[in-house]
């Protein structure tokens, strides 16, 4: 899996002061895994782009406070997952969904590894909002248990147990997905 | 017990099933070709390593998204304003512009200080470059503040739409000149009044920090009970039971008979036809043309002794009769050692020298084998061979006193 250039440690002094360039460079490095993490949370576009952006600007608000700037990628990660909540439970909206994973185009060639990586997203997308933001936090973008754990007030362990109880629901759903798009086609 | 379904197999793989079920899972899938296809498509799905990311088709930002997050960023203060140049020469064609339109008067001048209102506004044309600023300094800042005044002028000018041309654009920057000089003044302001307020003065008392005790309390992992788990697994037994069981070996089956006799309860009896001969049976033949078919066989038995030997067939007994005749013939004859009577042979093997008695045995053992030994009494030596025991036959007596009671038995 590809992921994402992250920012230079060196760029951090920069941003926190406000230098164009430097927030630039901020935004540009976490932007497609921040926009996805709350695409498939949120599962609307608008609500998507909202979270987004006020991402950054927490991000922007608070960046002086990171003491670790290793944990940077995990640190804004988990600032996004924040607001997606917040801002669901302000939103408290029934507007309709209207982002799914994607399909398999109907002449794309047979590739089975790209067909498990739709099957994993359409599991990922069936799951409720708490799993599947546990799901894409820890499994997807790599946060680790002990910040999650600790941003629930939960324990590790806690925490571990309920990512195996996922990951089993992922395999069998990801695999009916995928046996269903087989027989389909 | 049901057969593991998805579920079950899945929480294998996340290690979720308490070890004693993923023992029996596991036992079911070894067994089982079809689930074990079925648990390696669901371990495929996701990787073994549960920190290892999980590979998700990429979800592209809308275009543009960049730019509206740095706006926003900039609408809230977090990052610095863009900013914008003058193109070269802009500020020259705009001031010629002006000019042409008779909006400004062209020629040197001091700046008006008066506000954009105050048109026409005489302004000051920046200098060339060729007048430096550090001779001529009074024209740099004469410049500067000129051209800002034009700016703001225009600015005000284009607001109020009396500058209708699209084409004319102003740019309302700060320009920034070098300092030439810095005067520092001391200035003195008189004291107007005094003004006496009561402070009071709070007496700080520290408290002392309490102590901080950090108890570490270290408590052992309780080791995890090993279980031995002895699985009993049913084991087919076979005992073998092995009977030994003496069975009689089968008897001859006399086909026909003529002229054959056997030796029953002291007497000798004809042999019937259809009748039964157990192995050790003693026959014997009349004097011509006797004859047995028996087992798909047939013997002809001329004036001899037969036994039924184990194998089923007839043997013929030495003639011991015969034996004896030839025996006594052989005393009567007398002789040197081959001409003298065995109880002679005897007397020398007794007394005789030592070359003598050599001698005297080696005769003594020609007769033996010429007359035989009819053993120690009635049929034993029959009996013998009827039960194949030829290799235990007796030797030659190799004493005295053997000779002689070999003697009275074929005397």
């Amino acid at each position: 899996m590809t992921r994402h250039p992250e920012l230079p440690s060196e760029l951090i002094p920069l941003a926190i002061r406000g230098e164009r360039a430097a927030v630039a460079a901020l935004v540009e490095a976490f932007l497609p895994r921040v926009y996805g993490l709350c695409l498939r949370m949120t599962r609307r576009r608008d609500a998507a782009d909202e979270a987004t952006q006020e991402t950054f600007v927490r991000v922007l608000r608070s960046l002086g406070k990171l003491r670790d700037p290793e944990r940077l990628a995990s640190w804004v990660l988990t600032i996004a997952a924040n607001v997606v909540r917040e801002l669901a439970r302000k939103r408290r909206d029934d507007a309709p969904l209207d982002w799914e994973p994607e399909a398999r185009p109907d002449d794309a060639e047979p590739d089975p590894r790209a067909d498990r990586r739709r099957a994993v997203d359409h599991a990922v997308a069936s799951l409720d909002r708490d799993d599947r933001e546990l799901f894409l936090l820890h499994c997807r973008e790599g946060v680790a248990l002990a910040a999650i754990a600790a941003e629930r007030d939960a324990s590790v362990s806690a925490v571990k147990s309920k990512i195996h109880r996922i990951r089993s629901r992922v395999r069998r759903r990801s695999l009916s997905w995928l046996e269903k798009q087989g027989a389909s086609s | 017990m049901s057969r593991p379904n998805d579920a079950k197999l899945a929480d294998l793989l996340e290690g979720r099933l308490p070890s004693e079920e993923a023992a029996r899972v596991e036992a079911e899938v070894a067994a089982d070709s079809a689930l074990a296809e079925r648990l390696a498509a669901l371990a495929s799905m996701l990787p073994d390593d549960p920190d290892e990311p999980v590979d998700l088709p990429e979800v592209a930002p809308p275009a543009g998204m960049l730019e509206d997050v740095l706006g926003r960023l900039e609408g809230e203060g977090l990052v610095e304003p863009r900013t914008s140049e003058v193109p070269a020469g802009l500020l020259g064609a705009t001031l010629d512009r002006l000019e042409r339109e008779g909006l400004i008067a062209s020629g040197g001048g001091a700046p008006s200080a008066a506000g954009p209102s105050a048109a026409p506004v005489v302004v000051a044309r920046p200098s060339p470059p060729a007048a430096p600023p550090a001779a001529r300094p009074w024209i740099a800042i004469a410049a500067a503040v000129a051209i800002t005044a034009v700016l703001a002028a225009a600015s005000g000018w284009i607001a109020r739409g009396r500058l209708s041309r699209p084409e004319v654009v102003t740019v309302p920057e700060r320009v920034e000149v070098p300092v030439e000089r810095i005067v520092e003044r001391v200035v003195e302001v008189p004291v107007e009044r005094v003004v006496e307020k009561p402070v009071e003065v709070v007496r700080v008392v520290e408290k002392p920090i309490e102590k901080i005790v950090e108890r570490i309390v270290t408590v052992e992992k309780p080791v995890d009970r090993i279980v031995e788990r002895r699985v009993e697994v049913p084991v087919e037994k076979v005992v073998e039971k092995v009977v030994e069981r003496e069975v009689a070996p089968a008897p001859l089956q006399v086909a026909s008979a003529r002229g054959v006799e056997r030796w029953e309860a002291g007497d000798w009896r004809a042999v019937e036809t259809g009748g039964a001969l157990v192995p050790g049976t003693i026959l014997r033949g009349g004097a011509t043309r006797s004859t047995l078919r028996a087992d798909g066989r047939r013997y002809r038995l001329n004036g001899g002794l037969y036994v039924v030997g184990e194998d089923r067939a007839l043997r013929p007994v030495p003639d011991h009769a015969g034996a004896g005749l030839a025996a006594r013939r052989a005393t009567a004859t007398g002789g040197d050692l081959a001409s003298r009577s065995v109880p002679d042979l005897i007397e020398r093997r007794a007394s005789g020298s030592s070359s003598e008695r050599s001698a005297a045995q080696s005769e003594l053992e020609r007769r033996w084998t010429t007359l035989g030994d009819p053993g120690s009494g009635g049929f034993s030596f029959l009996a013998s061979i009827a039960d194949g025991r030829q290799a235990s036959a007796p030797r030659a007596p190799t004493s005295v006193g053997g000779w002689r009671a070999w003697w009275a038995r074929v005397r």
